[in-house]
């Protein structure tokens, strides 16, 4: 038979400010937001940049921020530390906003409706400290304004630095429609940039 | 080779992944064109500007929030194990004044359970630790937790009760009861794993509501056939 008396969970200790990825992960699966907190805020910069860039868009990419940590904080027991944690956590990202620009597609949503509408993917706003620097202001507008199909490929390519086979697994796509992509990119880019 | 390079080449040259034969008419194309050059010189200056682009971008600071509402009511909790039977839920055990009791328990329970359990999950849950099995170390959401808090307190005092009435049982009664009870707890240990890896699958959810409701019955019937 059963007996089941219910009582609370003591408060962990807030984790140290030098605490490893490792750690930090491990206390987060035992439960520990504060710890995923950290996590969070060591993270959650370089996961926005690429929702922000892949996207095109600071409300999608505040939205697709919040996924992707949800969903961290769900798979956290299948990190098995095989590789970094920023790895595993960037794959992830990459996979969340692809997934969710295919949905988007599917539902003939906003983002990435027009693949090849230069105007679909207009940066509203920057997200952060970044823009406010000129020239990166006019480098990231014209990233944001490439058309997404040719913008996932180019920020995959050529800020994440994954290779033309790995972007057309992630995406689903021929290798050679990968490169046609990228160079596309890369030409609007220029051309936005005046050269 | 006279003509210039197209866009393709002179990109398929900058990322190296021309084929050997075609690498080395590009080079010597690049080196006696003047014009190509310059547009490969253009498109590396921009690659190199791209690659020294921010890497990190301050998130907007009220995404932390939402994350952590969001985590908080979906969070899972772990359940440790069971601490000694309370003799003191003995004293429901005393004939029809415990049937009645008992079958208030059961309706009580199972109603705010299925509540609980069909109602929306937004709202943040504080984490709980829920002891049910001995030495049981699986986890479940704390939404369940919160809606096993009257079940577990009926099943509480329902077992007492039970085991108070133990002496009034034949023995042939015990053994069914006690195996239809390793039965359910057998699938509330399923249904919880289930949830484990799945968290939001109300399917599952309602599975093991059912499945609660079913131990409280034969836990209620089980005590009626003492007291008849």
């Amino acid at each position: 038979m059963t007996s089941v008396p219910v009582s609370p969970v003591a408060t962990p200790p807030p984790p140290p400010p030098d605490e490893g990825d490792g750690e930090l992960v491990a206390r987060a699966r035992r439960g520990d937001v504060e710890a995923f907190e950290v996590l969070y805020r060591r993270t959650s910069g370089r996961v926005y940049a690429i929702c922000l860039r892949m996207s095109g868009d600071a409300e999608r990419a505040k939205e697709l921020l919040q996924d992707v940590f949800v969903r961290v904080w769900e798979r956290l027991e299948s990190f098995r530390g095989e590789a970094a944690f920023t790895s595993w956590l960037h794959r992830l990202t990459v996979n969340v906003v692809l997934a969710q620009s295919r949905a988007d597609q599917r539902r003939g949503n906003r983002f990435g409706t027009l693949p090849d509408d230069p105007d679909a993917g207009r940066l509203s706003d920057s997200g952060g400290g970044a823009a406010s620097i000129g020239h990166r202001l006019d480098l990231e507008s014209a990233i944001a304004a490439l058309p997404p199909g040719a913008r996932k490929v180019f920020v995959l390519h050529d800020i994440e630095g994954f290779r033309h086979e790995e972007i057309a697994r992630l995406t689903g796509t021929a290798e050679g429609t990968v490169r046609a992509q990228l160079h596309r990119a890369r030409k609007l880019l220029m051309e936005a940039l005046g050269r | 080779m006279n003509e210039h390079l197209t866009w393709e080449d002179l990109n398929d040259v900058v990322d190296d992944v021309l084929a050997p034969d075609d690498a080395m008419r590009a080079r010597a194309h690049l080196a006696s064109c003047a014009h190509c050059s310059h547009r490969r010189a253009e498109l590396e200056v921009t690659l190199a500007e791209v690659a020294r682009a921010a890497r990190e971008i301050p998130p907007p600071a009220e995404a932390w929030p939402a994350v952590r509402a969001e985590i908080e009511s979906r969070k899972v909790v772990p359940l440790a194990g069971m601490p000694a039977r309370r003799a003191s839920m003995a004293r429901f055990a005393s004939g029809r004044r415990w049937t009645l009791v008992a079958a208030g328990i059961v309706l009580v329970a199972a109603s705010s359970f299925v509540t609980a359990v069909v109602m929306d999950r937004t709202q943040p849950a504080a984490p709980a630790t829920v002891a049910v099995d001995p030495g049981a170390t699986i986890t479940v959401p704390v939404a369940v937790v919160d809606a096993e808090r009257s079940y577990l307190a009926s099943v509480q005092e329902l077992s007492a009760a039970l085991e108070a009435a133990r002496p009034h049982l034949s023995a042939q009664t015990i053994e069914i009861v006690e195996r239809n009870l390793a039965l359910i707890d057998a699938a509330i240990t399923e249904s919880r794993a289930a949830l484990l890896r799945d968290p939001g699958n109300r399917v599952l959810l309602e599975v093991l509501a059912g499945t609660y409701r079913q131990k409280l019955e034969l836990l209620r019937r089980a005590a009626q056939l003492a007291t008849s």
